[in-house]
């Protein structure tokens, strides 16, 4: 257990702001090859601010810490800084996370990111 | 509360074989083979003799049949590699199947580079072997056939007897690795013609660190560990003493408890097994019947194993995804994957193994526990 941290399994055992948005501004997916992890996140924006950020994950626990951790860190943030972020970004909030743990943390990077690309080009997500 | 349900990849060592084995560090520490007049030594020589007989007699071995090893792992190492050594001149070939431990898969692979030919049996969707793919597979080139007498991921339980036969039909040596199953259920080395076994004591509330080979006497395999002259001059270095009267203990006990064990693990499996059937999208892995007393398999839909092994441990309950040496392991389990579970749901298989020190109240907690995490995740996941 001692290769999370304490905040790591906070937020995996109580993970923040589970759910889906109806009518969001922007949906993304993040879903590995073999389709064992797979995290949608979807988010409201005004005045390019985040103003709601939820998602719904399968995976493993770094899957789901992330997640949560991205939702209640980026909220009524600008949705220019969320593009900046990387793993570094769970590094540093979530404890050193091991390399292996990594690849499906990035998945809920790439989730969150791919929701506010998905805003910026007007919504549609039904493709 | 402090759950242990993964005793297929460690038990906790019984008070009563700690306690023995505690002497044998102090006071008796001599080393039998240097101390010739020595009485204490005399008195360690006679406790490992006492380990040998019972070891024998579970097996319905011969006392000098038995080989004390470093573990399981060495034991698997040695029949192969032993009779690979014994074989060098002529080579040949050795049949095996795709589901055994690594201790014997990655054995294989070595042989294969010393020049060897390795064929594998297939398996059914239970981990279930055919002895009439055996007796097809079986050539004039074969030395030796090995196959696992249970599965530790899914705990499916080989047709050994039916294998037995047909290697002494065919005049080729048969292993079985019986690391998961020896003390746990029955084995008759005679009856089931097992040439050679291999056990580790840990597996059975006994010392890590410590384990056995049969060799059915006759059998031709080449000492694996060279040096002095321990153990019939077939298995060098000086004796861990303690750990093998530790491991002839937890086999005295095991002897006297095994039926009880079996109906208590039985017992509490049900347990869970009523509670996982009312569960949708469960599966359980593993010959419905011809399977480890002990063993749960599972595979949850729409549940990723990692994720509910960690939300068990921070609830106390130590469970295992996959094998316990391959839990570092990203990729999905080879055993899985023989047995025909697509990528994701082997990514969603946990394994609950349970021991003689598990109480129903544990269960009936684990029960609560993991009901209600199999709900809460799947409630996470996207549709
Ligand atoms: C079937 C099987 N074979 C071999 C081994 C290796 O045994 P040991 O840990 O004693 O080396 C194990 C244990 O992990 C096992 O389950």
């Amino acid at each position: 257990m001692e290769i999370y941290s304490k905040t790591f399994i906070d937020h995996f055992m109580n993970p923040r702001n589970v759910g889906e948005i109806e009518n969001p501004d922007g949906i993304g997916i993040g879903e590995n090859p073999q389709k064992s992890g797979k995290i949608v996140f979807y988010i409201k924006v005004k005045d390019n601010k985040l103003i709601d950020i939820k998602y719904k994950v399968l995976g493993c626990p770094s899957a789901i810490s992330s997640s949560s951790l991205i939702s209640e860190f980026f909220r009524d943030k600008l949705i220019e800084n969320a593009l900046k972020i990387d793993t570094n970004f769970l590094k540093e909030n979530l404890g050193n996370l091991p390399e292996d743990v990594l690849e499906c943390a990035k998945l809920s990077i790439a989730a969150f990111q791919n929701a506010i690309l998905n805003y910026k080009k007007g919504g549609n997500y039904d493709n | 509360m402090y759950v242990y349900l993964n005793n297929a990849a460690t038990t906790k060592t019984d008070g009563r074989v700690l306690f023995k084995m505690s002497k044998y560090y102090s006071e008796l520490f001599e080393n039998p083979m240097t101390s010739n007049y020595s009485p204490l030594a005399k008195n360690v020589e006679d406790e490992m003799e006492n380990s040998r007989e019972n070891v024998a007699k579970l097996l319905n071995a011969k006392r000098d049949e038995i080989y004390f090893t470093s573990g399981g792992t060495e034991s698997d190492n040695w029949a192969i590699k032993g009779v690979a050594l014994s074989n060098w001149d002529k080579k040949g070939e050795f049949i095996s199947t795709p589901i055994e431990h690594m201790a014997v898969l990655k054995t294989l692979e070595t042989v294969k580079k010393w020049g060897f030919d390795i064929k594998f049996l297939p398996v059914d969707k239970y981990g279930m072997v055919d002895p009439n793919d055996l007796k097809n597979l079986i050539t004039k080139k074969t030395l030796l056939v090995s196959v696992m007498h249970a599965n530790n991921e899914i705990g499916t339980i080989e047709p050994i007897e039916e294998i037995g036969k047909i290697t002494k039909e065919n005049g080729v040596i048969f292993h079985t690795d019986a690391v998961q199953s020896f003390c746990h259920i029955d084995i008759d080395v005679n009856k089931m013609n097992i040439d050679l076994l291999s056990i580790s004591a840990h597996k059975f509330y006994g010392p890590k660190g410590v384990g056995a080979l049969y060799i059915r006497k006759g059998i031709d395999i080449s000492p694996f560990m060279d040096g002095g002259h321990q153990e019939n001059e077939l298995r060098s270095g000086t004796h861990n003493s303690p750990g093998i009267i530790g491991l002839g203990e937890a086999v005295k006990i095991a002897t006297e408890e095994m039926e009880e064990e079996k109906k208590s693990v039985l017992f509490m499996k049900k347990m869970i097994e009523d509670r996982v059937k009312n569960i949708e999208g469960i599966n359980i892995n593993g010959h419905p019947e011809k399977r480890l007393p002990n063993n749960l398999s599972l595979t949850i839909n729409r549940v990723n194993a990692e994720t509910m092994l960690t939300y068990l441990a921070v609830n106390g309950i130590i469970v295992s995804a996959g094998s316990a040496c391959s839990a570092k392991e990203k990729s999905a389990s080879h055993v899985l994957k023989t047995i025909g579970l697509p990528d994701e749901l082997a990514h969603n298989t946990i394994r609950i193994s349970l021991g003689k020190f598990n109480l129903v109240k544990e269960i009936e907690y684990f029960n609560e526990v993991f009901e209600y995490g199999v709900k809460k995740f799947r409630e996470m996941a996207p549709k």
